[in-house]
């Protein structure tokens, strides 16, 4: 009874969050700046509160990527205006143009020159905040000229001071698959070929082992059945993701809040990702994705749920296209037993560290070293 | 021919050109017929680009199949003949210097498949280009995978300037100069290693998948590759003192017979230090190669493969152990040909598709190759034959001249 | 003896090579080392989302305090989701149990399994005088909007997990102040065990050709 007494009762009125609520003011984050340069960080601390926060440095360049990245980046725009890329780049355009005013049609002009554009473009993680707004642009256009539903796409920034983690409930889940179905449909996943990011297993109690070696993952049956547990799968975020080493062209990486994304339009499709993950969590498109015009999601990220095509691969990336707006992943709302628990590893406060404080937790395949950001745990 | 004084670059171009499209009726029966071939696989091929990779028998379960199996086995015939440059230009053994040409003929007709096969099994073939350093974006040398691309086109780039160095000054009459190449032999001997060494290491370095994880994935790539590679020049230089009047002096078989009989018992040896591990105490890194050769849950298509393969191996080896069958001509080529098989079925789909079966996540999905896949298979290894053909006939024709007008001058 | 000389060259290569392996993959960090670099002590601005805090603490929750106030969160309201509520529109103050007939006409829909059967009965949670209330077994009332209060006098150790994030469901966003659903938005108190049904989809795998698939 001493727990309960805990609880305290605001007015079951009208209620406006306290004071206390409103956070320390951060500058928002620059949503399109590719270099991110780092926030004001003085004006950070502003808030009333004496709080001793320490604004997040997004400028550290702590891996060698970055320090890759950062040289492309000052390669990408040199001091003397354009660079031979741009030069090489804009010849083509200009062939493109002079084929398609051959050809008569001003629409195809179009298509074509933005074809082109698109083909020509570079890696997303070495495009400047502009050649990210020009591609938006352009693929937004293209699916306009294909009679599709005009998508918003997105290129938010990871948002500093985040680090994504998941937690799933082996006890709680039932088996009911609402979180697949809602992926699907969040994620624009090729309903032709029944693409899932998400595999749930069904596992005989007993028989529970970490390999999976008695799982099935293609029941389908009312559930719960008895005598069961059920145990569901995706992309791990790994913190030392070895799709992301073994990728050719760098068309794969982890950003700073912890998301592994692909670049769909950079991937040469060559599925070297594919055979390296250890958890089977990216799916390669065998043919051209189909997704019917009126269940096109249309709130989409550039590294998350945006039209793919065939030959690239693609995965799970905690619905980056709303987890960055503050959203919880759609397998996560969708799920009507609260079996999984997502939010920001770096928040002493989130859920997702409560979990880790307070339950025995643990990950598939530890030995791996591949250190994932999704835990399982049980009541 | 053009008159020796005027010979240059452009004119040694044309008349390989010329001297390619003339020849008997045979030779002219054989070309067509590769190009058929060649023809049909285009055509498998273009229906793959259409449609996607779907047309497969490649899956998300099985997401590599013939074609990389096939570019595995023939990164290891190309690394193989370095068992013919290193005799030849390093130990003096005189006696190889004309197989050698061949051999690298092979090491480029090898090597022009592998990026073939690549390059068919790419999901957007036409944005390779990201692959460029500098202008694409070269994860080097995270990736194994840029390794063996810088690697596979070095060794590209050497085996097509040696071999052009040599018949080019032969062409012109002239005797090539020892110091200008064989320094790049002897690069080439070392990249010729790790030529094979970077693609099993593109296995290797998995974790996910423990059925390649293991050290002696490398080594194992060597040796298979020094049998099967010598053991298919044994043919093939058979085939060419048959058919021309191409001198290749019978001490160079039996050298060659020799190196396959080495690498054939290491191989063999490996092969039962592998078997041991995986079934004297099975665990759940076994499960692949349970799968191979017992196979796992009712799923067999590989078991009568790889048993086909083993015995085949065991018996070739056998076959070159005693020197009595290995001296024996027509009994060498049975072996030789047995042994290629063996090699060919253990490596290309014993090796690649197991590695995925089962997934990561338990689940067991057999791998069938379409016709689709069959026939762009067959056409690259046509257009492998057509490639070798070519060059082979050039350069006898160009050294057969250099011989009958410098027999004097010693090479 | 000038011979080895050329195994020089090597060194070159050698020492390139310890380069890049510096770059290769292989130094593997903690997940948990990473979070303890990085880990801040305060949450984010709520003004990264405005719509986070606009939206969710709106006259829809009520707030509960937690052993601490950084544990502070929101919870639904349950009664403007309850049909029948006010129940005092028929109950005229009083509970009362007439015949199993007039029951099954009004409430026929209720089953109880809850517990071991004949432990609970409907004035275990309601109250008796007040039918808009519920009954705390420790004696007094709350509101129907509380009725966590109620849940957590019996299942503490899920009340402790609700509270700090191990059971049950933010909603919508992970980010901002918590808001929960109440315990009786995702359990039917009545049958508070999840109900069998079909699941929502089927896994189909792709199998290009023939690939078969058999567990």
């Amino acid at each position: 009874m001493s727990r309960t007494k805990a609880f305290l009762f605001g007015q079951t009125a009208e209620h406006q969050p306290p004071e206390e609520y409103t956070y320390p003011l951060l500058p928002p984050p620059q949503s399109t700046q590719a270099a991110s340069a780092s926030p004001s960080s003085t004006s950070a601390c502003a808030a009333p509160s004496s709080c001793g926060c320490q604004p997040p440095k997004p400028t550290a360049v702590d891996t060698p990527y970055k320090a890759l990245l950062k040289a492309d980046l000052q390669e990408a725009e040199p001091a003397d205006g354009i660079s031979r890329r741009e030069m090489l780049q804009h010849l083509l355009i200009g062939v493109a143009a002079t084929a398609a005013v051959a050809s008569g049609c001003s629409e195809n002009l179009e298509k074509g020159s933005l074809n082109w554009e698109e083909y020509f473009k570079k890696n997303y993680r070495v495009m400047t905040a502009q050649e990210r707004t020009d591609t938006v642009q352009r693929l937004e256009r293209l699916a306009q000229m294909r009679n599709e539903k005009k998508p918003s796409i997105q290129t938010k920034n990871a948002i500093p001071g985040v680090l994504y983690g998941y937690a799933f409930n082996i006890s709680k889940c039932k088996g009911y698959m609402d979180c697949v179905e809602a992926c699907i449909k969040e994620n624009n996943l090729d309903r032709k070929s029944g693409m899932q990011y998400i595999r749930m297993f069904e596992i005989e109690k007993g028989k529970f082992n970490v390999n999976l070696d008695h799982a099935d993952g293609t029941y389908h049956h009312e559930v719960p059945a008895a005598g069961h547990v059920y145990m569901g799968t995706q992309c791990f975020q790994c913190e030392n993701p070895p799709c992301v080493a073994v990728c050719p062209v760098g068309a794969t990486w982890k950003e700073d809040d912890g998301i592994v994304v692909i670049d769909y339009d950079w991937c040469i499709g060559c599925r070297y990702c594919q055979s390296a993950c250890p958890y089977w969590a990216r799916r390669f498109n065998w043919h051209e994705p189909v997704v019917p015009n009126t269940e096109v999601n249309p709130i989409q990220h550039y590294l998350g749920n945006r039209k793919r095509k065939k030959g690239v691969m693609e995965k799970c990336t905690f619905c980056i296209q709303r987890s960055r707006d503050g959203k919880l992943p759609a397998c996560a709302e969708a799920c009507p037993t609260g079996a999984r628990v997502f939010g920001n590893l770096l928040d002493p406060n989130s859920e997702i560290r409560y979990v880790l404080a307070n339950k025995k937790v643990f990950r598939l395949k530890e030995d791996l070293g591949t250190e994932p950001k999704f835990w399982y745990f049980m009541d | 021919m053009t008159p020796l004084q005027d010979r240059t670059l452009f004119r040694f171009f044309r008349d390989v050109l010329r001297h390619s499209v003339t020849g008997s009726l045979r030779y002219h029966l054989w070309m067509g017929s590769l190009t058929f071939l060649m023809a049909l696989g285009t055509y498998a091929y273009l229906i793959q680009l259409n449609k996607g990779l779907g047309v497969t028998g490649m899956s998300d379960y099985v997401s590599w199949g013939l074609y990389i199996s096939n570019f595995t086995f023939l990164v290891g015939i190309a690394a193989a003949s370095v068992m013919l440059v290193l005799p030849a230009y390093i130990l003096h053994d005189v006696d190889f210097s004309k197989a050698v040409l061949i051999g690298e003929g092979l090491a480029v007709t090898a090597l022009l498949m592998c990026l073939a096969f690549v390059t068919v099994d790419m999901g957007g073939p036409h944005r390779l280009w990201h692959m460029i350093p500098k202008i694409g974006y070269f994860n080097w040398p995270q990736s194994m995978l840029t390794w063996d691309v810088i690697v596979l086109n070095g060794y590209l780039a050497l085996n097509l300037l040696i071999p052009f160095y040599i018949l080019f000054s032969h062409y012109r009459g002239r005797s090539p100069k020892k110091a200008l190449y064989v320094p790049f032999i002897m690069f080439s001997v070392f990249w010729a290693v790790s030529i094979h060494l970077a693609t099993a290491f593109l296995y290797a370095g998995l974790p996910s998948r423990p059925y390649w994880n293991n050290a002696l994935l490398g080594p194992r790539f060597l040796a298979s590759a020094f049998a099967g590679g010598p053991a298919l020049m044994i043919l093939i230089l058979h085939f060419i003192k048959q058919n021309t009047d191409f001198p290749i002096a019978e001490e160079t078989i039996r050298k060659l017979a020799l190196i396959v009989t080495v690498a054939a018992q290491i191989n063999l040896v490996m092969l039962g230090s592998e078997l041991f591990k995986e079934f004297y105490a099975p665990t759940h890194h076994s499960q692949s190669a349970t799968y191979l050769f017992f196979g796992l849950k009712g799923h067999k298509p590989l078991v009568p493969i790889i048993w086909t393969a083993i015995l085949l191996n065991v018996f070739a080896t056998l076959l070159f152990t005693f020197h009595r069958t290995r001296n024996n001509k027509p009994i060498l080529l049975v072996s030789c040909t047995l042994l290629f098989a063996a090699i060919y079925l253990e490596k290309g789909m014993g090796l690649v598709v197991p590695g995925f079966i089962p997934s990561p996540l338990g689940e067991i999905v057999d791998y069938f190759p379409t016709w689709i896949e069959i026939a762009v298979t067959i056409g690259i290894w046509a257009l492998g034959f057509f490639v070798f053909t070519l060059l082979v006939k050039a350069a006898i024709a160009i050294e057969k001249e250099y011989e009958t007008h410098h027999r004097s001058e010693p090479h | 003896m000038t011979r080895p000389l050329w195994l020089l060259a090597l060194l070159f290569p050698t020492l390139q090579a310890c380069k890049i392996a510096c770059h290769l993959p292989g130094q593997h960090t903690s997940v948990h080392d990473t979070i303890a670099k990085k880990q801040h002590s305060l949450p984010l601005s709520s003004r990264l989302f405005p719509e986070s805090t606009t939206q969710i603490n709106s006259k829809q929750t009520i707030p509960v305090r937690w052993e601490s106030p950084s544990r502070d969160f929101f919870v639904h309201k349950r009664i403007p989701h309850l049909k029948r509520y006010p129940c005092s529109g028929c109950h005229d103050d009083k509970m009362r149990y007439d015949s199993p007939e007039r029951f099954r006409a009004t409430h026929g829909d209720i089953l109880l399994k809850h517990a071991s059967p004949g432990t609970l009965q409907c004035q275990s949670c309601h109250q008796r005088k007040n039918m808009d209330q519920l009954a705390l077994p420790a004696g007094g009332s709350t509101s129907f909007d509380h009725a966590h209060q109620l849940c957590a006098s019996c299942h503490q150790s899920q009340a402790r997990d609700w509270a700090g994030g191990a059971h049950g469901k933010r909603i919508s966003f992970w980010y901002g102040p918590r808001t929960l659903e109440s315990c009786t938005s995702c359990h039917n108190p009545h049958q508070p065990l999840f109900p069998k049904k079909w699941p929502k989809i089927r896994y189909r795998p792709f199998h290009p050709h023939k690939a078969r698939s058999n567990r």
